[in-house]
């Protein structure tokens, strides 16, 4: 297929980008993430980890059971700062950096 | 907030799952996503078969209707729309998200009953506006009532490839053909190709799409026929890349994955009581192995009916008589629809020793 056809619509990633991190070594799905951003818009891999662990299966010739999943992280969906900072419960970091700045700071 | 279960996803199998084990005295909390429960059956208008004992034959929407009326008025069930799991605090509180704050939810048990993604299918052009995925194609019909184009190709050729040409069909959207890569169709109901047939809908082997193009939008589409390229004006594509399970928050459970090819990919491993390698998390549906309708409704039972024996609300001795007649109930509608599927469900179930452990983990 036409190297330029997008596989990750979320951070615009196509075949070619994740061919080229292939042949860097890349043997996992989080091994083209961490380089092109593949994988880490708002669908979070749920569109793209398909197709991309057949292109990974492809060029290793590593069985899709050899390639394992996305790894999932929190928050698993989309979620806006203040919402993440009104968190009621007390020990919220992000509150407490909203309330008075990065303690680091201080 | 504080609950015996939190039910992760009020579709079919979330639904079944909370009402099984609220009828056992279980306090149920169902976390959905969306403003509405129903799940994927909100747009399906085509009659579902094979479902479980005691159900009649009867539309999704119907369907739909049905359970969520019975959740509603179940005093055991809390229902929380417009709010999302997000994540776990490290004493196992549930987090999550309505839009406004996050709150965190206490619970002894929990169903992840998160459903399945339907993929795309990857062309050049396939992200050009016009170009759907067949199950977007129906609640635009269905749900909100959109026509989203005047003529089309349906790019798959599964039962629901089948049933949502038809419904394209229905509302006046001109199908020129449902195409097929393989040198077989997929389709396993004889009834909904006779169908297709007579409504006039050729059906094209061998076919996959080579180029959609257009400037802004699709507005033609080159297939490869056997090998020769034709060339149609079309201003919607609809594809069927399949389904994949939802499972990420079984991940953040740490639970045990085994790669399963025809129950749809990576899934969690679970026992026959549909409980995780994680204690007290269970699966339900088609983050539990994609099936057919029946069966989702079906492993909801399951799941809720291990959840109540596990709080201790039923014996053991009273759930392993009722869990092998689920089972059968379970085997009976699978197999009618693909005995693959169940003997795949089968494997799993039984391989739970060989799961590969934290697979994800790098």
């Amino acid at each position: 297929m036409d190297k330029s056809v997008m596989i990750c619509r979320c951070e615009e990633i196509n075949i070619d980008e994740i061919e080229t991190v292939l042949k860097l070594g890349a043997e996992r799905f989080d091994d083209i993430k961490r380089i092109t951003r593949c994988g880490m818009g708002p669908c979070q891999a749920k569109m793209c980890f398909k197709p991309v662990a057949q292109l990974i299966s492809d060029y290793t010739g590593k069985s899709l059971s050899e390639i394992p999943p996305a790894r999932a992280r929190m928050p698993l969906r989309m979620t806006r700062m203040s919402v993440m900072a009104s968190n009621q419960d007390s020990g919220s970091t992000v509150k407490a950096v909203f309330e008075d700045g990065d303690p680091d700071d201080k | 907030m504080k609950t015996e279960l939190i039910v992760v996803g009020g579709g079919p199998a979330g639904l079944m799952a909370a009402l099984e084990a609220a009828e056992k005295n279980v306090m149920v909390t169902i976390i959905e996503e969306s403003h509405q429960l129903g799940g994927q059956f909100r747009q399906q208008t085509q009659f579902l078969d094979s479902l479980p004992e005691g159900m009649p034959r009867m539309r999704g929407v119907e369907l739909a209707n049905e359970l969520v009326k019975k959740v509603t008025n179940n005093d055991n069930i809390q229902v929380y729309t417009n709010h999302a799991v997000i994540g776990l605090y490290e004493d196992g509180r549930v987090g999550l998200n309505n839009g406004k704050e996050i709150l965190s939810c206490q619970t002894e048990k929990i169903i992840v009953a998160t459903g399945a993604d339907i993929q795309a299918v990857f062309f050049p052009g396939w992200t050009l506006p016009g170009v759907m995925t067949i199950g977007a194609s129906q609640i635009m019909v269905n749900r909100e009532r959109i026509k989203p184009g005047n003529s089309t190709f349906i790019v798959g050729s599964s039962d629901f490839a089948l049933e949502v040409a038809l419904q394209l069909e229905e509302v006046g959207i001109n199908v020129l053909g449902i195409i097929e890569k393989d040198s077989k169709f997929h389709y396993r109901k004889q009834a909904l190709g006779e169908q297709v047939k007579e409504k006039g809908i050729p059906l094209f082997k061998n076919t996959f799409i080579e180029q959609a193009q257009g400037n802004g939008q699709v507005e033609r589409v080159i297939l490869n026929h056997n090998g020769k390229r034709e060339e149609y004006e079309v201003d919607l594509i609809c594809v069927d890349g399949g389904l994949n399970p939802i499972v990420e928050l079984c991940q953040l459970y740490d639970c045990s994955f085994t790669y399963n090819e025809t129950l749809g990919g990576w899934i969690p491993s679970y026992q026959s009581n549909f409980q995780t390698s994680a204690d007290g998390v269970f699966v339900a549906g088609n983050a539990a192995g994609i099936t057919c309708q029946g069966a989702v409704l079906v492993t909801g039972k399951l799941a809720g009916l291990s959840v109540a024996e596990s709080l201790g609300k039923v014996s053991a001795q009273e759930a392993n008589l009722i869990r092998s007649h689920y089972w059968s109930e379970l085997s009976k509608v699978e197999q009618e629809f693909n005995p693959l599927v169940h003997e795949a469900r089968m494997e799993h179930v039984q391989n739970i020793d060989q799961a590969q452990i934290k697979v994800y983990e790098s």
